[in-house]
């Protein structure tokens, strides 16, 4: 037994430093990006060229996730609604889902899962063939290149990603009302803007996609520098960083949710 | 021009061991020694790819491992490195990949241009701008790796196994290639191969390294004269020795 009380302590102890050193690390990264560019190091072009290719194309990923979420969630919620005759208060409860919770979480993890696991690919490949030692030989600093342009390339997908998933989400929300409980989208729309729900509402789901964003920038780049062992490290890699982003994201999610929450 | 004095660096165990080392302004240094002797962290440690525990590193007068990130970029940017497995941008071209360091130093996009073609003519690529790294051959990336290296015509030049995985032709083309570099642009070079033959010809100086110290330093006679069983095993290919 006190083998076994050993043997946990340990672990526990081991999994405490593990993940004390993964977010000073993802603190390292974010710092890194903000230094290069307050010093005006982050490469213009490079994060456009990141904008273009992790941003938009995870454009049509989010709207074809956020479409089917807004109508499932009508779906699953139609029944109750019908029987209690409260359908006029479709749009209100579409509405404090998606802005409040299932938006940004949703974009969180979608982005997460192609954005953050390619940059991570990325990342990872260019540390294990040397390609990120070769900037540095050419005194070219890699947070300035690299770092700063994917951090801050990840952080507006997610925010924008997570705008335009709200708003799609709730289209596919008001187009499943119609057809499935035969709410006008004209009700669905006054039930959203009663007064039940308010900025403060969307404000709380873009400090969300805020944290997600930051979370999916800096682990994905931190757990891609820090690939080691060539293509398999990059595989070890590219798992850590998915897993630990999830569990980041839903941790972010309850923060924001409990410090945030509704009077 | 290089001077390192008692360089000393561990990882798990130590890899060097107090290396003092001198390259003299336009020449050619080959550092040879056996597989994990410490010279490719030496290389490393050289360009400030790796920080070492103690010692002091001096390149173009200026000491690299006390140095602000500023000088030390300074001095980065006054050094081209070929690594051992070449590390070329993926991503860019080979003339993107050539080009690159004078385009981060803001030159004209036609200069860079000329330049680039310049550079792969010396290594025997005209032409080739426009390929990816992934459709070369282990030599064309490995030349490409030194036109890159060297188009800044940087002061010092480091080469971590310039011949690797090359055919004998292709070896001796490779280190005329390394002495017309010294004599056209007066770089200083350091230069790792496991190719003794053909290494030793091309050099100034060669600086054997084992267990990470610099066991001898000097010329090729210089070096063979010490009767070091080390030396003389690893420089004759020796199976019985020390090693």
């Amino acid at each position: 037994m006190a083998l076994f009380n050993g043997a946990l302590l340990a672990g526990l102890g081991q999994g405490l430093v593990r993940v004390v050193r993964a977010v000073g690390t993802q603190a390292m990264v974010l710092g890194a990006a903000t230094r290069a560019t307050a010093q005006g190091q982050c490469d213009v072009e490079e994060l456009r060229s990141a904008l273009l290719r992790l941003g938009l194309g995870s454009i049509p990923v989010v709207v074809s996730t956020a479409v089917f979420v807004g109508g499932l969630m009508v779906v699953q919620s139609a029944p109750l609604l019908s029987r209690f005759g409260a359908e006029s208060y479709l749009g209100w409860g579409a509405g404090f889902g998606i802005l409040r919770e299932v938006g940004p979480v949703l974009t969180g993890l979608m982005i997460s899962g192609r954005v953050g696991s390619n940059n991570t690919a990325e990342l990872g490949t260019l540390t294990v063939t040397e390609q990120v030692d070769g900037l540095r030989a050419l005194a070219i600093d890699p947070a300035g290149y690299l770092i700063a342009p994917r951090v801050w390339a990840i952080i507006l997908t997610t925010l924008i990603g997570t705008v335009v998933s709200m708003l799609v989400a709730l289209l596919g929300a008001a187009a499943a009302g119609l057809f499935l409980l035969h709410v006008h989208p004209l009700t669905f729309y006054n039930g959203l803007t009663s007064g039940m729900l308010t900025w403060l509402d969307v404000l709380h789901g873009l400090a969300k996609a805020l944290a997600f964003g930051v979370v999916i920038a800096t682990s994905s780049t931190a757990f891609g520098l820090g690939a080691t062992g060539g293509p398999p490290g990059v595989g070890r890699a590219v798992g850590g960083s998915v897993v630990a982003t999830a569990v980041l994201i839903f941790t972010m999610d309850a923060l924001v949710s409990i410090t945030s929450r509704v009077q | 021009m290089i001077s390192l004095d008692r360089v000393y660096k561990s990882f798990e165990s130590p890899v060097l061991r107090g290396v003092s080392l001198h390259a003299r302004a336009g020449s050619l240094l080959g550092l040879v020694g056996p597989p994990g002797a410490g010279k490719t962290v030496l290389l490393r440690a050289i360009a400030g790819l790796t920080e070492v525990d103690a010692g002091k590193i001096r390149i173009l007068g200026r000491e690299m491992v006390q140095a602000d990130s500023k000088l030390r970029r300074m001095l980065q940017s006054s050094i081209g490195m070929l690594f051992q497995n070449v590390a070329l941008f993926d991503f860019m071209t080979v003339g993107q990949n050539v080009g690159f360091p004078l385009q981060r130093r803001g030159e004209r996009p036609a200069d860079v241009r000329e330049r680039v073609r310049v550079e792969l003519d010396e290594v025997g690529l005209s032409g080739f701008e426009d390929r990816m790294p992934s459709g070369l051959s282990g030599g064309q990336r490995r030349r490409v790796g030194i036109a890159r290296a060297a188009v800044t015509r940087p002061p010092v030049l480091l080469y971590d196994e310039p011949a690797a995985g090359l055919d004998p032709v292709t070896t001796s083309r490779a280190f005329a290639l390394l002495r017309k570099q010294r004599d056209r642009l007066g770089s200083t070079l350091i230069v790792v191969s496991s190719d003794i033959d053909r290494l030793l010809p091309a050099c100034d100086e060669v600086a054997v390294m084992h267990q990470g110290r610099i066991l001898a330093q000097g010329t090729e006679r210089e070096v063979k004269s010490l009767g070091d069983p080390v030396i003389d095993q690893f420089l004759e290919g020796r199976i019985d020795g020390p090693l």
